[in-house]
């Protein structure tokens, strides 16, 4: 899966997990720290646990930094990464 | 468990963790991850920490960030042994928030994992030990408030406040053994059970449900390592098994949803947890799922556990500890949906470390019962049930929070006239939702702002901005009609 297209659905998997994000394009926040639009803990498990569920892959927490998951460019790069090593 | 029964009663907490790590040396005490401590290597790291904070002066008050590892317990017991007072906070709060903590109660001293702790305050490191480091703040003279500090004091810990900031607890030693020795007594945890914690140790859910009912029978503690989703539970629980599961009612909700997790992954005796409210659809389809129920007990930070839930009555929070007492003060008119909850424990917080209004003592009634805020009553089978607060303090997930340090914040914003924090559910979810009235504000300025100051689960996850608020005639706030938006 290519990057962009995995950035499109995080996006969409962010709008319905933590509607409040709906005020920001993909654009606006795709390289931006989440944590700094006010996501909190809980809000950020849900959006993992639905990213297993809709992408499938599963985090690896000896792979996965609060770097990995600090903002949607930083985890479309791991999945990507994650798939490529799948491969 | 005549042993067990013996170390909770030495009067000496120190001698009864020599005696058990003697006990159980070979048997694990504590695994996180991959990483794990023998009751013998628990003992090794409990000595070096009581040397490690021996670099600070009898009686000197360090707070400390405890971090979720294996070391967080050698530091924990070896805090409370110490002559040196550890004041365990929250491992997420902020810098801003960490040094109000420090000046309002007199602390110099703070020990974390943390690199570089401060930007706004001068600080040198005075050493280090398994990642956490021992840092000296300069905090100003003037700055630096005096603290309360009694001298049976082996401890404290933090209670969210209800006036805007976090309240600092004192403890004794005799009152965490209590604590333990009661709980032990309800739970009947022995040598063979593996507790698996997925709360902060600082929490009360872990601190005193996981600490000395645990160490003193040679069970084995497993700590979560990592993220708070079901993959990385679900592989904990394959690797160990555990007997007892203690978590808040955010993680149930998710293994009941998580089709990756089945019965046969669990081999569970008892599933603990907070006195958070946990939808009674959610306990049914949890006992449906995995054939269990969850003893979701009720304990203050004031006073520690009170209850023991053994399921017998559902939508209750069980029978009252053997240590606990209970009484219920009329409110008047309103009785009917729930009376003040007055409890006593032998487990009770001495005082308050800082010296603000009120006083603990305030809190305390002439027989020696903590005036609580919740509302609730007995039920015929003698169970407790919790009807609601007094107050206004939220509690989502078993975090209890308190709007008025919300809204206090917020309010430094100079165009905003008034605030109000409360709980909304969105998209099936409590959040704090918080309502601004003002002119020329948006949303993204007051997340930045809360982002900056507040831990993250202080955090508004809803924002509505009006020009006016729904006032009465009075001009109170109609928080009623507020919450429509």
């Amino acid at each position: 899966m290519r990057k962009e297209e995995i950035l499109q659905q995080l996006y969409g998997i962010l709008l319905r997990k933590s509607p409040a994000f709906s005020q920001y394009t993909l654009e606006q926040i795709q390289g931006e720290s989440l944590n700094s639009f006010g996501l909190d803990s809980i809000g950020l498990l849900n959006f993992m646990v639905a990213i297993e569920d809709e992408i499938g892959i599963e985090w690896d927490e000896d792979r996965t930094t609060s770097e990995t998951l600090k903002s949607l460019n930083s985890i479309a790069e791991h999945i990507e990464h994650e798939f490529e090593s799948v491969k | 468990m005549h042993n067990t029964f013996n170390y909770f009663n030495s009067g000496n907490l120190h001698n009864s963790i020599v005696q058990t790590c003697l006990e159980f040396a070979v048997y694990p005490a504590v695994t996180c991850g991959a990483e794990s401590y023998s009751y013998a290597d628990l003992f090794n790291e409990y000595y070096s920490f009581q040397q490690f904070l021996k670099l600070l002066p009898e009686r000197e008050t360090v707070l400390v960030k405890l971090s979720n590892k294996k070391s967080s317990l050698p530091l924990i017991l070896a805090g409370i042994t110490a002559s040196q007072v550890p004041l365990f906070c929250d491992p997420v709060w902020k810098e801003e928030e960490i040094l109000k903590i420090l000046k309002r109660n007199g602390t110099r001293y703070y020990i974390t994992e943390e690199e570089n702790p401060f930007g706004a305050c001068a600080y040198a490191r005075m050493g280090e030990k398994t990642g956490y480091k021992l840092y000296q703040v300069f905090i100003p003279e003037d700055e630096l408030e005096q603290n309360n500090l009694l001298p049976e004091t082996a401890f404290c810990r933090f209670t969210s406040g209800t006036t805007g900031f976090s309240r600092c607890l004192q403890f004794s030693e005799k009152a965490f053994m209590s604590a333990g020795y009661y709980w032990w007594r309800a739970s009947a945890v022995k040598h063979k059970d593996v507790v698996y914690c997925l709360s902060t140790l600082n929490n009360g859910l872990a601190f005193n449900t996981s600490i000395l009912s645990v160490l003193f029978s040679g069970a084995h503690l497993v700590i979560h390592n990592g993220n708070l989703i079901p993959s990385s539970i679900k592989k904990t629980l394959l690797a160990h098994k555990p007997s007892i599961l203690i978590a808040f009612p955010f993680v149930y909700e998710q293994l009941i949803h998580a089709d990756k997790i089945t019965r046969s992954d669990l081999q569970l005796r008892l599933a603990i947890s907070s006195a958070a409210p946990l939808k009674e659809a959610s306990s049914h389809a949890w006992e449906e799922k995995f054939g269990i129920g969850i003893c979701n007990y009720y304990g203050i930070a004031e006073v520690g556990p009170c209850t023991f839930n053994t399921g017998d009555e559902t939508g209750t929070l069980g029978k009252l500890l053997e240590n606990a007492d209970i009484e219920f003060e009329s409110l008047g008119e309103s009785d009917s949906i729930g009376k003040r909850i007055l409890v006593r424990t032998t487990s009770m917080a001495l005082a308050y470390l800082d010296t603000h209004e009120p006083a603990f003592a305030e809190r305390i009634n002439p027989d020696g019962y903590y005036i609580s805020n919740d509302r609730g009553f007995i039920s015929l089978l003698g169970n407790l049930v919790l009807t609601g607060r007094i107050d206004r303090t939220i509690n989502i997930e078993g975090r209890k929070i308190d709007p008025v340090e919300i809204e206090n914040l917020i309010k430094t914003i100079s165009t905003v006239t008034d605030v109000y924090v409360s709980k909304k559910q969105v998209q099936s979810r409590d959040v704090i939702a918080a309502y601004i009235e003002g002119n020329g504000i948006d949303a993204e300025t007051v997340t930045k702002l809360c982002v900056k100051v507040l831990a993250q689960y202080k955090i508004p996850q809803y924002i509505k901005i009006l020009e006016t608020f729904p006032r009465s005639s009075t001009g109170k706030v109609s928080a009623g009609l507020l919450e429509i938006y």
